[in-house]
């Protein structure tokens, strides 16, 4: 038997403490940039207008099913390449539970708390590291292995930045990858 | 209108080059990196929100670098790779 992982996604106004969205969305098959905050509405619909910033996309990992230990995550951004003008801004990487990144409203503004540039592919060896906990993304506990099942990975939030000079229609289809080890 | 730069860390081009400081239409501050190589422009930039305060620009800019500084591309990999040990090997496809 094996865990059975899925990319959930929060979003919405943040709530509680520690923080996270007011809507959880499970079972996310792809990250799509946008000019508003949900997990449903079209791309094409709300699309960001050059110049401007994406609101943050706040994925995590949820692993159930069958396991014993959860550990070793990294994540990265790790095929194709993004055109001029775009930035893809993500996570720190997570090296003790006070380092995760904290959910905050999504919003259209510059996040900061983003410091890793993801716009480069790189090797998912060269990845951030990414830490586990029970609970939810947001939780406090998180560590570099988990037991307690489910478990979730801290938030992998991302954000895409444009300049003026970026160019219109779609962006490249560019792969993430969380990869992680079980046993 | 006069141009202002600042020498910051670029994520892809791996040192600190000088970047073109403006303010886009939505009142962020822009870091545009000006650096060339062979011709090909760099193109990467970095943000900072509207109200961010000015005395902590430097703090965000150490911040940037400690999480980017030993990044390699795929590409510059490849380049690397193929450098030391030529062109790229065919890879083999299964066949029936």
């Amino acid at each position: 038997m094996a865990a059975t992982f899925e990319f959930e996604e929060d979003n919405g106004a943040s709530t509680g403490s520690p923080a996270k969205g007011t809507t959880r969305t499970a079972a996310r098959t792809e990250v799509n940039w946008k000019n508003i905050d949900d997990s449903t509405t079209a791309y094409s619909s709300n699309p960001i207008t050059a110049g401007n910033n994406s609101y943050q996309k706040n994925q995590f990992g949820h692993f159930s099913g069958t396991f014993n230990q959860i550990l070793s995550g990294l994540f990265a951004h790790t095929a194709t390449a993004f055109g001029t003008g775009l930035t893809l801004k993500g996570v720190p990487a997570c090296s003790s539970d006070g380092t995760r990144y904290l959910y905050v409203t999504p919003s259209t503004t510059a996040d900061t708390n983003l410091t890793t540039d993801m716009t480069s592919a790189i090797s998912i060896g060269s990845g951030v590291g990414v830490f586990f906990g029970a609970t939810g993304p947001e939780a406090t506990g998180k560590a570099s292995s988990m037991t307690t099942n489910p478990c979730y990975t801290n938030f992998l939030t991302t954000q895409l930045q444009t300049t003026s000079s970026a160019a219109a229609g779609d962006t490249a289809q560019v792969t993430l990858t969380l990869q992680y080890q079980e046993n | 209108m006069a141009n202002y730069t600042k020498d910051i860390f670029c994520a892809k081009c791996q040192v600190i080059t000088p970047h073109k400081c403006s303010i886009d239409g939505n009142g962020e501050f822009l870091f545009e990196c000006q650096n060339v190589v062979n011709d090909i422009p760099c193109d990467r930039f970095l943000k900072l929100p509207a109200d961010h305060p000015a005395e902590s620009f430097d703090e965000y800019f150490e911040k940037h670098k400690q999480a980017n500084e030993g990044q390699i591309s795929i590409e510059e990999q490849e380049k690397k790779l193929s450098k030391i040990f030529g062109a790229p090997q065919p890879v083999d496809t299964p066949t029936e």
